[in-house]
């Protein structure tokens, strides 16, 4: 059997938004824990090159945090998610937000700004207010139901990073939830006890439950289509037939009531073919499929702009030695990645619709012994390369300078892992979600 | 600076109340609409700007000058925006439209987020008042957006 990892962890630096989301064995939880980033170590913070903007926007966090405690404080319902944001930095926020009080006694007499300037203001607030201040006006009110402001928010105010720790069972939760992926602050979730998926943004509070997919799932994924401007989910599925051949189906969220079947290419030889992985490039599933013979992989990609599929075979000169190879996000692709002592060998799928597979990169890594343990790489954006290094932090690499840029590590009692799960927060909301609470 | 204040190319701006305002091109080139009329050679020797006064533009001028200087250490330029920002509401209103209109995206930045700071914690009933906006939902429209989230009311500042 091929020693493979078993599960996929992505990351995205998108600007200043964090996500991770992973997928691998099921891993059982009762409730999200949210952590900011503010709880991250303060001197490994320190210690990464954090740019310009971004550190503006970290200060924006602290802001951001204080809010948040206050909003736990005063949430009716007994909290199990613990903020660790730093007592010091709450008080001087406090102290700063005393000042701007002062100053903005005076009210405006002017007639508020265009409406490009409300989106810039709007913009920077977080979403518990935004979802108040939604009510101030119906051109608000339009605004944060607008996909390009959503977007906006996301890449720039909701520096949030919240860990969802699936790993600690919180007390007393009446229902579990299997946490299998998450995209622009929306987490997709199954239920242990009702076996129903839902779609929930923990950050507005609200659900949306799911019509039911055909049973024997492979991969479920959920992710926005640019070219539709949906969100869509993608099952893949074994048939209840003898046959046991592999199926898909799509579900259009706020579009489908039900699930669609999608024609797909038929997967050969499926019977020894064993479940990788799953991974979104750009507006494409791929889905890797690896048979009992060591170095046999297909890849279907499924484009869900156009909802066409195709296989692609693993190219011959993959894996050369055997070792253990992971698939990644290069760029918007995908990618396969090996080790071979200090070198990450990488072969991109260059054209997924021609079947071509780009030449052997190889990326030196200049390491510090520490960080040479259990490394995953996890995406590649531009010249930087994310790893996480197993159960203690995740780090991009250079690939140009050969330098480590940023560190993230998780806060006390967290590790990161597959189980660890980050998302930013949005406003990303569907029609005929309801309250966390009323379901 | 290296240069000699002799070969240091001026720009004179010239604001709504035709005050002339002479500075180096090098710190007027960082407002993208300037830095576009300047390219396009649109502008020769005065530029106007008919959208920002002079209060105003003295403030502008004051943000660009620290913001050419790449001496500056990064903590120091943070420490000097949160300071810049610290002004009336009314005013930076104002700088926000100027920002907007001569296209300073970083200015217009730490101008939008202490307005948004200020907002962060109020209700819609402050935020309608201080800015002058008309609620134009009816009562069961609002009730029922209200009821949609209203755990983002609680803990509100007081109006």
């Amino acid at each position: 059997m091929a020693d493979i990892h078993d599960s996929l962890v992505k990351l995205y630096l998108n600007s200043k938004v964090i996500l991770v989301y992973s997928y691998g064995k099921c891993s059982f939880f009762s409730r999200s824990e949210v952590i900011s980033l503010q709880s991250l170590k303060t001197s490994t913070l320190r210690s990464a090159t954090i740019p310009d903007k971004e550190k503006t926007l970290l200060d924006f966090e602290k802001q951001e945090t204080a809010r948040n405690r206050k909003k736990r404080k005063n949430a009716s319902a007994p909290s199990t998610e613990p903020m660790l944001a730093l007592e010091g930095l709450e008080t001087q926020e406090i102290a700063t937000n005393e000042k701007i009080e002062e100053k903005t006694s005076i009210p405006v007499t002017q007639p508020i700004f265009l409406p490009e300037i409300v989106m810039e203001i709007l913009s920077w607030l977080p979403v518990r207010s935004l979802l108040r201040l939604q009510l101030v006006c119906k051109q608000w009110y339009a605004l944060m139901q607008d996909r390009h402001f959503v977007e906006k928010h996301m890449s720039q105010a909701t520096v949030l990073i919240c860990w969802y720790n699936v790993n600690q069972l919180p007390p007393a939760a009446d229902e579990t939830f299997e946490l299998i992926c998450g995209c622009d602050g929306l987490l997709l979730k199954r239920s242990h006890s009702s076996y129903k998926y839902h779609i929930h943004n923990p950050t507005t509070r609200q659900i949306l439950e799911l019509p039911d997919p055909h049973e024997i799932i492979y991969f479920i994924t959920l992710f926005f289509v640019p070219a539709t401007g949906n969100y869509k989910l993608v099952s893949i599925y074994n048939e209840k037939e003898e046959s046991g051949s592999k199926r898909c189906e799509v579900l259009t969220i706020g579009k489908d009531d039900s699930w669609r079947s999608l024609q797909i290419p038929k997967l050969e030889d499926h019977h020894k073919r064993e479940r990788v992985a799953i991974l979104s490039a750009g507006a494409t599933v791929h889905c890797i499929w690896e048979s009992q013979i060591r170095s046999d992989i297909e890849v279907l990609s499924i484009d869900l702009g156009t909802e066409c599929s195709t296989i692609t075979p693993s190219p011959e000169v993959l894996f050369p030695d055997g070792n253990a190879y992971w698939a990644l996000d290069w760029n918007g692709k995908l990618a396969f990645a090996d080790r071979v002592k200090q070198n990450l060998r990488v072969w991109v799928l260059e054209d997924y619709i021609k079947h071509k597979w780009g030449e052997m990169v190889v990326v030196p890594l200049k390491l510090n012994k520490d960080m040479e343990g259990d490394l995953l790489p996890l995406f590649a954006q531009y010249d930087n390369l994310w790893f996480r290094l197993k159960g203690k932090q995740i780090f991009s690499y250079n690939i140009v300078h050969r330098r480590i840029g940023h560190k993230l590590s998780a806060p006390g009692g967290y590790k990161i892992s597959r189980k660890v799960y980050q998302c930013p927060p949005s406003l990303v909301t569907f029609e005929g979600m309801k309250g966390e609470d009323a379901s | 600076m290296a240069t000699t204040t002799t070969e240091t190319k001026m720009l004179t701006l010239c604001t709504s109340d035709k005050q002339q305002f002479q500075i180096e091109e090098t710190i007027a080139l960082q407002a993208v609409t300037i830095r576009n009329m300047v390219e396009d050679e649109c502008a020769s020797n005065v530029i106007p700007l008919p959208n920002v006064n002079s209060k105003i533009m003295i403030q502008i001028i004051e943000y660009l000058k620290k913001h050419v200087d790449s001496s500056v250490s990064k903590e120091d330029m943070e420490k000097f925006d949160s300071a810049f920002v610290e002004k009336k509401l009314s005013e930076i209103f104002d700088i926000i439209l100027a920002a907007n209109y001569l296209n300073i995206k970083n200015l217009l930045d730490i101008c939008c987020q202490r307005v948004a700071d200020v907002m962060k914690n109020k209700s819609p009933e402050w935020v309608r008042r201080t800015f002058n906006i008309v609620n134009d939902f009816t009562a069961e429209e609002e009730a029922k957006i209200r009821k949609e989230h209203e755990w983002a009311f609680e803990g509100v500042d007081e109006d």
